[in-house]
């Protein structure tokens, strides 16, 4: 167990990329992913003595973190909710999601979601968590979290599908 | 690849490609600066682990005819006791409708013939709140996912349902129940993020006069009025401060205050200089309204006890008592009132990892102490009286089941009646706050 600063800035290190990483795709913001992330490593800081299992650590770590950027999107955003501003983040146009009009069509999507559903595709998806592992950080039911992935996922792809359509449609008008 | 697969394997690759694991230079060491002044929480302590019990040489040393008669009889002796104490399923008691959220849509249960049926037809209404006429229903909506939420009030049958809050963005404790003033003309409600920044609302039933109360720092949740109508009560504390901040939010604690957002005072000693408010008033999860009791001049509420266990107390609103009933050392929380204020009804042993705990009945006094269930665990939710104090309402773990117990004296081993409700299609409680699924019809 950490027990001084020392100890507590190795892991600071450590896990703060990844932190940061999940912060900023939550939140699509590098300052509020900062904030959000401090928040949550200062809280780790503080409450690291009381956990109790110290094999439940990276899911400990998750939640705090997840929590912290709901706080943190309520702060910036108005009551309850996350408003989002449109900051493409360490993008390359020639990353491997494809062509320039799906990625956008993904960041509309994905802008769409509240933040329980963005906290469970960044999750299960980037951070590379099992359902039921992310159902633990949650703190929900595993079957929920299955029906909220499910519900992202539906919801980013009817957003896909939408854009193709009116796609098409302009270009059979043309 | 099916179409699936490849869109959650670009979803992933998209991801991957919007983010970066970078360090800004001298975040870490900012943040570490930061914890040289905050205090850390005391380390846990495990418990002594408890001896394992020693094996009775007796029983190994007997003769396998003799084992096998000795199991013989326990069976036979298992079956006989259970035939003979089989304890009967619980009759509904016949006090009109429930009305429960099942799967965002909402429903009645007619507890005399068991018909069941639906009264909305949207797919995000939830936390249904009866008035105390048992005429007016009202509920949160979404109109579509994502969408902010507004309250509406319908009839007991569902219909002139009309929103009340009009374009107001109410979103953010949608899954916790508006509460009716008693005269039924009014509702009181907390809008916001519930663990750290709430706003108490009240507004006329008819839509009128929407308007926030008590405008200082505090943070406000779970109101609950007086039976005359003239305070409500609720919990709170300092606006971003997490109830089980570390070293306690001074404020945190339980408040009156009119409904036209005069005259707000605390009440007790609940939370305030406590060494530790761990869980105690609603992180996450453990919180509900202060109970009041019948006569007005009181409220029920649970405040931190020693060993992390939690007292129900009971403190007068003039703040001139504040006593707790005796209950063996537990961590019970969330205690209500019996409509007669004769009994209350709690979650015992609760756990605050899983959110769960015992449903337990008890005299007011803290006499004739009964676990419901025969001690399983139910959520960490509110236990919900029936309007004539013969049933208790509460959830199962997953808050996916409705199980009603009987609480009449002498029937609470009874099974519970169980009503199945599926989570509503994106409705948005936070994972683990509070969810209100159903409410019971006042008798006329």
């Amino acid at each position: 167990m950490l027990g001084d600063h020392g100890a507590f800035s190795e892991l600071a290190a450590t896990a703060a990329g990844r932190m940061l990483a999940i912060a900023r795709l939550m939140l699509r913001d590098t300052e509020a992913a900062e904030d959000a992330v401090q928040e949550a490593l200062v809280t780790v800081w503080r409450d690291l003595p009381s956990l109790r299992d110290p094999e439940r650590f990276d899911g400990w770590l998750y939640r705090i973190l997840v929590r912290a950027c709901y706080r943190e999107g309520r702060r910036r955003g108005r009551l309850g909710r996350m408003e989002l501003q449109i900051e493409p983040i360490g993008f390359s146009i020639n990353d491997e999601s494809g062509p320039i009009a799906l990625r956008d069509q993904l960041e509309f999507g994905f802008r769409r979601l509240d933040p329980e559903q963005r906290a469970i595709v960044v999750l299960h998806f980037y951070a590379g968590l099992t359902l039921p592992e992310v159902a633990d950080v949650l703190v929900i039911p595993l079957g929920t979290a299955k029906s909220r992935l499910h519900r992202a996922l539906r919801d980013m792809r009817a957003t896909l599908d939408a854009e193709r359509r009116e796609l098409a449609l302009r270009e059979g008008r043309a | 690849m099916t179409r699936d697969a490849a869109f959650e394997a670009t979803v992933a690759a998209w991801l991957a490609a919007q983010t970066s694991e970078d360090v800004p230079a001298g975040f870490v060491e900012r943040v570490v600066a930061v914890t040289a002044v905050t205090r850390r929480r005391r380390a846990w302590l495990p418990s002594r682990r408890l001896a394992l019990p020693r094996i009775d040489t007796w029983w190994l040393t007997r003769p396998a005819s003799v084992k096998v008669a000795i199991v013989l009889a326990l069976i036979a002796a298992s079956i006989l006791g259970a035939a003979a104490f089989l304890p009967r399923r619980h009759a509904l008691p016949g006090s009109g409708l429930l009305v429960y959220d099942n799967g965002g849509v909402l429903q009645t249960f007619d507890q005399r013939d068991g018909a069941a049926a639906r009264i909305t037809s949207g797919s995000f209404d939830t936390a249904p709140s009866f008035s105390p006429d048992g005429t007016k229903i009202a509920f949160w909506r979404r109109s579509g996912p994502g969408l902010p939420a507004s309250l509406w009030v319908m009839n007991s049958d569902g219909s002139n349902q009309h929103n009340i809050t009009g374009q107001a963005d109410l979103s953010g404790n949608e899954s916790v129940r508006a509460v009716w003033s008693p005269d039924s003309a009014m509702l009181a409600f907390a809008v916001g993020d519930y663990y750290s920044s709430s706003h108490l609302y009240v507004t006329r039933a008819d839509g009128t006069g929407l308007r926030e109360i008590g405008a200082d720092n505090l943070s406000r949740t779970d109101p609950s009025w007086s039976p005359d109508g003239s305070l409500i009560a609720f919990r709170g504390h300092t606006v971003g401060e997490l109830p089980d901040e570390i070293p306690p939010d001074p404020a945190i604690g339980i408040y009156v205050i009119a409904p036209d957002g005069s005259g707000q005072r605390r009440v007790g000693s609940s939370g305030a200089g406590a060494p530790s408010n761990w869980g105690a008033f609603g992180w996450p999860s453990v919180g509900a309204p202060p109970s009041w009791l019948p006569d007005g001049r009181s409220l029920l509420y649970p405040i931190p006890g020693p060993k992390r266990t939690h007292l129900l107390v009971i403190g007068s609103v003039d703040n001139s008592s504040e006593t707790s009933i005796p209950l063996p050392p537990n961590s019970n929380v969330l205690p209500v009132v019996s409509p007669d204020g004769s009994r209350v009804a709690f979650i015992a042993s609760y756990d605050r990892d899983t959110h769960a705990g015992t449903l337990a009945v008890a005299g007011i006094d803290g006499t004739h102490l009964v676990m419901l269930r025969g001690g399983q665990p139910v959520a960490g939710q509110p236990p919900l009286w029936s309007p004539d104090g013969s049933s208790i309402l509460a959830y199962d773990l997953n808050v996916r089941s409705i199980l009603i117990f009987d609480a009449s004296p002498g029937h609470e081993t009874a099974p519970p009646v169980v009503i199945s409700v599926p989570d509503p299609p994106d409705i948005n409680f936070g994972g683990d706050a509070l969810y209100d699924r159903a409410t019971w019809q006042p008798r006329p």
